[in-house]
């Protein structure tokens, strides 16, 4: 990867001729505000959908199939203390099609970024409105998804003020706030003030994609100092909370929340995810072989890291009479690990697991553009380094990191059992 | 081996079949990590009645995908799942309405992964301990998905689309179905369907052909499968129209959701082949109701419908046309529905728009591995052969073909479910 300073933005750029398209991101990141989520989602949702030339929603996509097809989206997402919006744009390689797509591409992608459609200071009403309502869509259905509501109420209930308990789909009180007017004034206000930061993959020359993206992708960003991604914790749990919620649904959601605290360098980059898996990173890990195989109490249970907010999840779909014993089932398991209870095959068995992972990497563009991606933002060691320090993780290591994750908040969505629908 | 260049894009695919019958195709790729392979039947949930030995079999619903869960259980207890894993590889395996497929993926130890998932689709071992012990796990998967709306509806077309095809059930079955399988339900299915010559195996990425053809051809476990008759399938006298017409079902929605659908029968379409029918009913839906679509434009724009997308479904000799959407103005979409089923007009200048999309994305698909090992088994498992040329097929597609075909649609039998907020 070359990273090149535009001054305005970091571009990074990865040559690789495995691929027959190319594509592009372009990441505004700054710090989380909870007030900020509804209005940047609205933002984005606004600007992918007009723009000031293809005013109404099918006129930018037929654009977009005329230009071969290019796939334009945009989204946001938070990552640790910092909510971020990425533009994605991917074309094919221009020997399938014609050499001035490049340019014409990243033109449509300028457009969408640097030039809405907007009149007098307003965005359009028309599309204002459908933009409004497929928001206010998502956050009336926020109870649809039974399995991602039960993450969000346990991740409240963990603590509320703390960014990874914010919900990614907005707020309503927001969402009243937001009209034509006050929107657009974000909107200029985010562009000149965000971060910026591109990467692009693909086979191109870089002489010309540098000189069309100094042209056509120009912040006019003003500087900020950086600030620090990762979210740590203020206290550290004395006892588990466990909180249980009713709702009408057939089978209740469990959601567990530890709190990771004090990893050394080292451990945050590799014993984390090791230790993750063994305890609920697939049909091998634990949670699968005892909670699943042995005791056939659940068809799912897993464990995942999200490493920006020092965080350990836990899900799973369960009956609700057995509650007691899941809960019985995990805390054994997580106390046997604490309790030096690891063995060398299975310690070695996570590691070649997330090896595959990392070797799979190679072979999709997509993935290896979210890596380079990861890598900066989370500050982690080029895929060569990460797998020859992943090898060197001992029992010992996985032994310690376990005293170093702490329950915390133990959520149950519960739902009463009806035999057939 | 045979070779042929797919869709003339610099990728070859090699086949032959193997003596037992078993198809195999190969897709090496020259810059891939890693190797993916799918090893499937033609053997799906609809399958639930069928010849074994010249006896009518009735299996409960369900039975193919508690087999699949079944399939890696080894008779000396050992854990193939941990096997893969020490080798660097993972697997998973799916059940459809129309197959069961195993896979792996991984990219070290290609052949040590390849001869145990070959040893372990054709060894079953069931026995009435492991088969009770499951059970429980499939019970929660059937519950996992009963608070999805989506789910909800999609199985609530099936039965309304349905009178006999056993789609008209869940893949999984129903939690008093599942509890009547037995050890003999399996085998007796395995038996039928498990045959090589009922099964492909599709393998992609970082392999060599003339070695993977050298390793199957002295494969222990696949010379000592013989090739059998062919697997003789029960065909369902289903009828043209639809069982039921409209269902309401309540869940715990906020706004209202519908899905419709339109049941087609293949037979009546006997002048155009399999993958013709499937690409113009695609260019109709995508043309009536996609991104570019003035119906789209016009629907939400009037705020009558939040957002919807539309989807084509293979059920046997049937071909669904699916609207799924969102909409607390429910009744004036459906109707918008059916008037743009009403009133298909295609031009020549949306046709060619069409045609250039589509060709556009069968380019980008072939980078990735797992996309065109997956799209390769199903055309086995759909049309039992392979198109190589698909790029070619699509640039052919001609307009006044395209119009004979809407004659010759029949889009009458429709039906309809919406979820309403329970009280």
């Amino acid at each position: 990867m070359k990273e090149i300073d535009l001054k305005y933005a970091k571009l990074y750029l990865i040559k690789t001729q495995k691929f027959r398209s190319l594509n592009i991101k372009v990441l505004l990141k700054d710090e989380i505000k909870k007030e900020d989520i509804t209005k940047r989602n609205f933002l984005v949702d606004y600007l992918i959908l007009t723009t000031k030339k293809y005013k109404t929603r099918q006129e930018l996509a037929l654009k977009t199939q005329e230009l071969y097809s290019l796939y334009l989206s945009g989204y946001n997402t938070r990552i640790g203390n910092y909510l971020i919006t990425k533009f994605n744009m991917s074309m094919l390689d221009t020997k399938y099609t014609e050499p001035s797509m490049l340019k014409e591409s990243i033109s449509l992608l300028s457009e969408v970024i640097f030039n809405p459609n907007q009149k007098n200071n307003q965005f359009d009403s028309k599309t204002f409105k459908i933009v409004k309502k497929g928001i206010q869509t998502e956050i009336d259905t926020i109870k649809e998804n039974p399995k991602i509501y039960a993450n969000i109420r346990m991740l409240e209930n963990m603590d509320s003020n703390k960014p990874y308990s914010y919900r990614g789909f907005g707020y309503q009180e927001d969402l009243d706030q937001i009209n034509e007017k006050n929107l657009y004034e974000y909107y200029k206000n985010f562009i000149k003030t965000a971060s910026v930061d591109i990467f692009v993959i693909g086979d191109f020359d870089e002489k010309e994609l540098v000189s069309v993206i100094k042209e056509k992708l120009n912040f006019k960003t003003i500087k900020k100092e950086k600030r620090n991604l990762y979210l740590n914790h203020n206290y550290l749990p004395k006892k588990i909370k466990v909180v249980r919620e009713k709702e009408n649904i057939t089978q209740s959601k469990l959601s567990i929340g530890c709190k990771i605290a004090n990893l050394t360098e080292f451990e945050r980059k590799y014993v984390i995810n090791l230790y993750s898996m063994i305890l609920g990173g697939g049909f091998n890990s634990r949670f699968l072989q005892i909670i699943r195989e042995k005791y056939s109490l659940a068809y799912y249970i897993n464990s995942s890291v999200l490493k920006a907010d020092n965080l350990l999840l836990i899900q799973s779909g369960i009956s609700v009479n057995n509650f007691d014993k899941v809960l019985k089932c995990i805390k054994k398991i997580i106390k046997d690990i604490n309790n030096g209870k690891v063995t060398f095959e299975e310690l070695e068995m996570v590691k070649s697991e997330y090896l595959s992972v990392l070797d799979e990497i190679y072979d999709n563009i997509d993935s290896i553009l979210e890596n380079y991606i990861a890598t900066v933002l989370l500050d982690l060691d080029d895929l060569k380094i990460r797998k020859e320090m992943i090898k060197k993780v001992t029992i010992q290591d996985i032994i310690n990191i376990s005293k170093k994750v702490y329950m915390d908040t133990v959520y149950l969505l519960e739902g009463d059992i009806s035999e057939e629908s | 081996m045979k070779k042929v260049n797919f869709n003339n894009l610099d990728q070859d695919v090699y086949s032959f079949t193997l003596d037992n019958g078993l198809g195999v195709y190969l897709i090496p790729y020259q810059d891939k990590n890693n190797y993916y392979a799918v090893l499937g039947t033609k053997y799906g949930s609809n399958d639930i009645l069928f010849f074994k030995d010249g006896k009518k079999i009735t299996s409960p619903y369900g039975t193919a995908h508690f087999l699949e869960h079944k399939m890696f259980e080894q008779e000396d207890g050992s854990d193939p799942m941990k096997i893969f894993s020490k080798n660097g590889a993972s697997s998973n395996a799916s059940t459809s309405f129309s197959n069961t497929r195993y896979y792996i993926w991984g990219a070290t130890n290609l052949y040590d992964n390849l001869n145990l998932l070959i040893d372990l689709v054709y060894s079953p071992y069931f026995t009435d301990d492991n088969v009770a012990k499951e059970k429980g796990i499939i019970k929660e998967e059937i519950l996992m998905y009963e608070d999805n709306p989506e789910w909800a509806m999609d199985d609530n077309i099936r039965k309304n689309l349905f009178y006999k095809l056993p789609v008209k059930e869940k893949i999984a079955g129903t939690i008093s179905s599942i509890e009547k399988i037995t050890k003999e339900d399996l085998y007796n299915a395995y038996n039928t369907f498990y045959t090589p010559s009922n099964m492909y195996l599709v393998i992609g990425g970082n392999i060599n052909p003339n070695e993977i053809e050298k390793f199957l051809k002295n494969n222990q476990k696949l010379n000592s499968l013989k090739k059998q008759e062919e697997v003789k399938k029960i065909i369902y006298e289903e009828p043209n129209d639809v069982k039921e017409e409209f269902k309401k079902i309540y869940k715990n929605v906020k706004v209202p959701k519908i899905q419709f659908a339109i049941k087609i029968n293949k037979d009546n379409l006997k002048n155009f082949d399999d993958l013709k029918i499937n690409m113009y009913l695609g260019i109709i839906l995508t043309n009536l109701f996609g991104n570019t679509s003035d119906f789209k434009e016009e629907v939400l724009y009037n705020n009558i419908s939040t957002g919807f997308y539309e989807e084509k479904c293979s059920y046997s000799n049937f071909i669904t046309l699916n609207i799924v959407g969102e909409s607390d103005k429910a009744d004036i979409f459906v109707e918008k529905i059916k008037q743009r089923f009403a009133n298909i007009r295609i031009s020549k200048e949306e046709f060619e728009r069409i045609k250039r999309v589509w060709i556009a994305s069968e380019i980008r698909m072939i980078d990735n591995v797992e996309i065109t090992v997956d799209n390769i088994y199903s055309d086995l498992i759909q049309y039992n052969k392979l198109y190589d040329n698909r790029i070619d097929i699509i640039k052919n597609l001609d307009i006044k073909e395209l119009k004979k075909f809407i004659k010759c649609l029949d889009l009458s039998n429709q039906t309809l479910v919406m979820v309403l907020p329970k009280q």
